[in-house]
């Protein structure tokens, strides 16, 4: 490294991301420095393991009895899902994700161009931003929204996700390969939410799509199936 | 120390228990996802309910982690994380998500994360994760009460600094300098051989 810090070690900013405290801009300049420095987002990563040693001191407490069940009974698809007034039909389309890709440079509207990026730095946003899904089965297109503070997209409404299944998410940036990110999880009645990996940057332009994948998401890392909904990501 | 930690060969044949069990959890291996429960269901209760509050949320969580558990189980990558670690934080993880979704719905009352420090782990909770927590937790009971406090806080309690101060009424200022004064002994702390 070129630069010292001023005072040794009066640099708190990786454990305080790592620790959650950040937000707002503060949060937002933590985040770019993780994309720009690699020592730094080192730093952010060991302070996330110290942190989770705090789990360690928990107390453990038996689990109720028939949980295990119940969680069995989740993978089968034992326990329906919740019953759509208008659910997505995964089958109807299986529209190519690399299609998806190819269109996304025109669909991009003209009003968010993507800046060249002279370094991994900028880009950085912290604001939500939406997309509208179309459906591929052409039924309304329902709402997603990207949190990007909780690195999370979230789609309120219904999701008909075949047993044994899962619905992936993807980003496509420009003309590159869909980038895999979370499989979709009901976090609560009739809201969808899927996790973005650590340190995945989603800019405005972003085409997000939906793809029918083995439990888990597609083995491969490109998708594998139907692809169910796709929009473009836009700031609000 | 009252109690020994247990032999280096009984934490590692623990620890490769474990590994192997979610390992093949990745494969899809229903025998080996019964053993993972078995074998830790009853941390990962604990954090549920330590940071729910509420044992019908903390069962609800629960049986989404292990849901979790079962779909990322092929992503968990032995060489690089400690398989207890990464099962605690998505344990963690989720029930922060409840709690913040219940924080939003004004029914829901959710009671404060209690700062009590005092989760200092048998030799027994030590037997998986290891050296490593037993530092932590001793550089941790070097800080002053009110550091330790704010920084497991926002840990149990997924707090930001404005959320931090606002509970304990003080201004945004000082409790980030309560905390960064905390991170900055810690990492010190940490840093030392």
């Amino acid at each position: 490294m070129t630069t010292e810090p001023e005072t040794s070690g009066a640099d708190v900013a990786a454990a305080e991301l790592a620790l959650g405290v950040l937000d707002g801009e503060e949060r937002a300049g933590a985040l770019r420095r993780m994309l720009a420095e690699p020592d730094f987002a080192r730093d952010v990563g060991r302070w996330r393991e110290h942190f989770a040693m705090m789990l360690d001191g928990v107390a453990e407490v038996a689990a109720p009895s028939g949980l295990f069940d119940k969680v069995e009974a989740r993978i089968d698809g034992k326990i329906a899902p919740r019953r759509a007034a208008n659910p997505w039909k995964p089958t109807a389309i299986a529209a190519s994700l690399a299609a998806l890709a190819m269109t996304a440079v025109a669909l991009r509207p003209v009003e968010t161009p993507v800046a060249p990026q002279p370094a991994p730095v900028a880009q950085v946003e912290t604001a939500p931003m939406i997309a509208a899904m179309a459906a591929a089965d052409k039924s309304d297109p329902q709402p997603a929204i990207y949190d990007a503070d909780a690195g999370m997209v979230k789609m309120p409404g219904l999701m008909a996700i075949p047993a044994g299944k899962s619905a992936q998410l993807w980003a496509i940036e420009g003309s590159k390969a869909p980038l895999p990110l979370g499989t979709f999880r009901e976090a609560s009645p009739g809201m969808y939410v899927a996790e973005a990996k650590l340190g995945t940057v989603i800019a405005p332009g972003t085409i997000l799509a939906i793809s029918i994948e083995p439990i888990g998401g597609s083995p491969t890392g490109a998708p594998t199936g139907p692809v169910i909904a796709s929009g473009l990501l836009s700031k609000v | 120390m009252t109690s020994p930690l247990p032999p280096q060969p009984a934490i590692d044949a623990a620890r490769t228990a474990l590994v192997e069990a979610l390992v093949a959890t990745g494969a899809e291996d229903r025998a080996a996802f019964a053993k993972l429960y078995k074998l830790t269901s009853a941390k990962l209760f604990g954090i549920c309910l330590r940071i729910c509050g509420d044992r019908g949320a903390a069962e609800d969580v629960l049986s989404d982690v292990y849901l979790t558990v079962w779909r990322r189980a092929g992503a968990f990558e032995p060489g690089r994380a400690s398989p207890i670690s990464w099962l605690a934080t998505i344990a963690r993880n989720r029930a922060i998500d409840w709690r913040r979704s219940a924080a939003r719905r004004p029914s829901v009352t959710i009671d404060l994360v209690p700062d009590v420090a005092d989760d200092t782990p048998s030799a027994e909770d030590r037997l998986v994760a290891g050296e490593a927590a037993g530092r932590l937790h001793l550089c941790l009971d070097q800080l002053d009460d009110r550091q330790r406090g704010a920084i497991r806080s926002a840990f149990f309690g997924g707090l930001t600094y404005a959320e931090l101060a606002e509970r304990d009424a003080v201004p945004l200022g000082t409790m980030k300098s309560w905390v960064r004064r905390g991170l900055q002994r810690l990492k010190d702390c940490l840093r030392d051989d």
